[in-house]
């Protein structure tokens, strides 16, 4: 069974068709990555899975459930995480704070009577995470003073903190210089299986590094899907792709 | 602690270490005692005037008179501590959960008028059931406290369901404009409200278990009664704050999408936040009743609300002890302005244009309040002072690695 399945899933904005009738299916542990030109619906397509945008038409089916009517808050609960294009983290909140509060979800919400201190798991928890995104030593700086890239990870490790099956990243390389970005793509890497990951990317090189299948997408639409070998190889791929 | 300066002259540096040093470590405390044991200073002074008139000590007794105007008197305090309680449930909102209520007079006039109310029907002569009227009897203030309390969080219940689903100013004018309701409902149906008179002459302040009577007729006691009521709702606001909940609301401030992409449902964490202001704010408001014995009809105006955002403001939003200290410099001055300084300039009678303008230059200047300012200074300070104890160790260290090469 597949962990994200849509269906025919469309998103109209007025007029403009983003996302056209997607049927798209991904399998438990696999990395796929999802490329396309400016404006071909890749982010409007991964608001519709984590429910950031509410879908036209269609549906989105995780774990074999209908999520599509389920609001952002509660598919993060089913285990859909995200992180976006432009960084979005807490920034006068620490690093440990930052990832401790998503860890948080998972266990209590509207605990009025304890502290924040004596939740000794959670604070272990994301310091586990905190080691694993190479944050350790500024822990307790606050998010937003950190450097562009060490946000991008910190995004990570926000979404990391919720145990997401599904891990969806939005362009994590933007604005990353190209050894960060090699950086970046191993790190993606040792993180998929059992974890699920979907890439959307701009940059062709990490794309094609580590994915384990890729989908082109083109004016809201599915161009071509299938190994590194096979897009590169693809004609029609190529005409976007060299028309740009 | 030593500063590195040479000599025993006191210098100004001297000054600020043991400032902060004080401040931080004792702040609380020392505010906590001087409350504690302010209604006897008050009361202290006071009779040292009449001591002093009446041993014939014109010149000093006409001094120390002179000096108790700019002394806040202990209606006064009651009503500065009061706004801090006030205060400190809106920070809860507009500090930490980052929403800007210009409507919360809405639930502290709530609170007031459900206290006065209780106190006007149910006592003799009033056709309710007689059991109500003797139960009410034995523990009044205690049943019209919990039911100001309980009717406020109702209110804003409410109010928030409409509310707390808009965001930034839409949501500063949703709540100020349901607020004006309250204002025009407490107008239109005066026969119940007393109208623009306001609701008074509400007899019978008493606490049935400590068979206390607070009231107009003793400040102290009514200082008293108050400080125990503001203390308690202070350590439930402080352990909200603290507690997981507490760090979910400034996660929402900070970044509501991300915070539900967390997995927090925000809209049901706003609602809360604001139920939780809106009820404690009501319980300052059924406080505030108690010492004038009447309910004034500005408490539920606009006015009250954008009193208690100044208030908040000039301590320091997001700084927990904030409020309190923003309520003391709000009311002081405005009592200093206008029945001391007015002595001597008669433009002082404007005292709202002054505290606006005071205002202005704290949001301008020190936008972070004034506890928020100091705390910044406290912080910085102690950064300093622990990179300088870094130095001075690495220092030493290599001192005693050449020593031993």
């Amino acid at each position: 069974m597949p962990i994200l399945e849509t269906q025919k899933l469309s998103k109209h904005f007025g007029g403009l068709i983003a996302v056209d009738q997607v049927d798209y299916s991904v399998e438990k542990g696999e990395l796929r990555s999802i490329i396309g030109p400016n404006g071909a619906g890749k982010t409007t397509f991964f608001n519709m899975i984590a429910g950031d945008l509410p879908a036209t038409e269609g549906e989105v089916i995780f774990n074999g459930e209908n999520v599509t009517g389920l609001a952002t808050f509660e598919r993060s609960h089913k285990g859909i995480g995200r992180t976006y294009q432009i960084t979005n983290i807490f920034p006068k909140l620490s690093v440990l704070e930052n990832v401790r509060i998503a860890a948080q979800s998972r266990k209590t919400t509207f605990n009025l009577w304890t502290g924040v201190s004596s939740h000794r798991e959670l604070i272990d928890k994301a310091d586990d995470i905190i080691e694993r995104i190479q944050l350790a030593d500024k822990r307790n700086d606050l998010g937003g003073t950190l450097a562009h890239g060490e946000q991008r990870y910190l995004e990570i490790g926000i979404a990391l903190a919720t145990d997401p099956q599904l891990l969806l990243l939005d362009e994590p390389t933007a604005g990353m210089s190209p050894e960060e970005s090699q950086q970046t793509a191993a790190f993606i890497q040792s993180l998929a299986d059992p974890l699920t990951i979907i890439l959307v990317e701009h940059d062709m090189e990490i794309v094609l590094g580590i994915s384990d299948k890729i989908t082109v997408l083109h004016n809201g639409k599915f161009l071509a899907e299938g190994s590194v070998e096979e897009i590169r190889e693809n004609e029609e791929v190529q005409r976007v792709y060299l028309r740009e | 602690m030593s500063n590195g300066n040479t000599g025993n002259r006191f210098t100004p540096k001297d000054f600020w270490a043991w400032f902060f040093e004080v401040f931080d470590s004792y702040g609380v405390i020392i505010l906590g005692v001087f409350l504690l044991i302010y209604p006897f200073i008050f009361s202290g002074l006071l009779e040292s005037i009449i001591w002093l008139e009446d041993n014939d000590y014109e010149g000093m007794a006409e001094a120390l008179q002179t000096f108790r105007g700019f002394v806040p008197s202990t209606p006064l305090m009651i009503q500065i501590l009061i706004f801090s309680l006030f205060g400190m449930a809106f920070n809860i909102l507009l500090g930490n959960t980052g929403m800007l209520s210009l409507g919360h007079s809405a639930y502290f006039g709530v609170g007031g008028y459900t206290l006065g109310l209780m106190h006007a029907w149910f006592k003799k002569g009033t056709p309710v059931y007689p059991w109500i009227t003797d139960t009410f009897k034995l523990f009044p203030l205690e049943f019209s406290i919990i039911s100001a309390i309980i009717v406020s969080a109702v209110f804003s219940w409410l109010i928030g369901m409409i509310a707390s689903t808009k965001r930034g100013v839409y949501f500063a004018m949703v709540t100020l404009a349901l607020s004006m309701v309250f204002y025009y409902a407490a107008q239109t149906f005066d026969d119940l409200t007393g109208g623009t008179d306001g609701l008074g002459g509400l007899a019978n302040m008493r606490m049935g278990t400590l068979n206390l009577r607070v009231g107009i007729m003793d400040a102290t006691i009514t200082y008293y009664f108050v400080f125990v009521i503001v203390v308690a709702a202070t350590a439930i606001i402080w352990q909200i704050l603290r507690s997981p909940y507490g760090q979910v609301l400034r996660a929402v401030r900070e970044n509501e999408n991300r915070a539900r992409n967390c997995g927090y449902d925000t809209a049901k964490i706003r609602l809360m936040a604001f139920t939780l202001s809106g009820s404690l704010a009501g319980l300052a408001g059924a406080l505030s009743i108690i010492y004038g014995e009447s309910v004034p009809i500005e408490n539920i105006h606009f006015i009250t609300s954008g009193q208690i955002v100044i208030i908040t403001l000039f301590g320091g939003a997001g700084v927990f002890l904030g409020p309190a200290v923003g309520s003391f410099i709000y009311w002081y001055l405005r009592q200093l302005m206008s029945t001391e300084f007015v002595k001597y300039l008669a433009i002082f009678q404007y005292w709202e244009a002054w505290v606006g303008g005071i205002f202005i230059l704290i949001v301008l200047f020190v936008p972070q309040g004034i506890l928020g300012t100091i705390n910044n200074w406290t912080l910085n300070y102690r950064t300093k002072r622990y990179i300088e104890r870094l130095e001075h160790e690495s220092e030493s260290a290599s001192a005693t690695e050449s020593e031993e090469s």
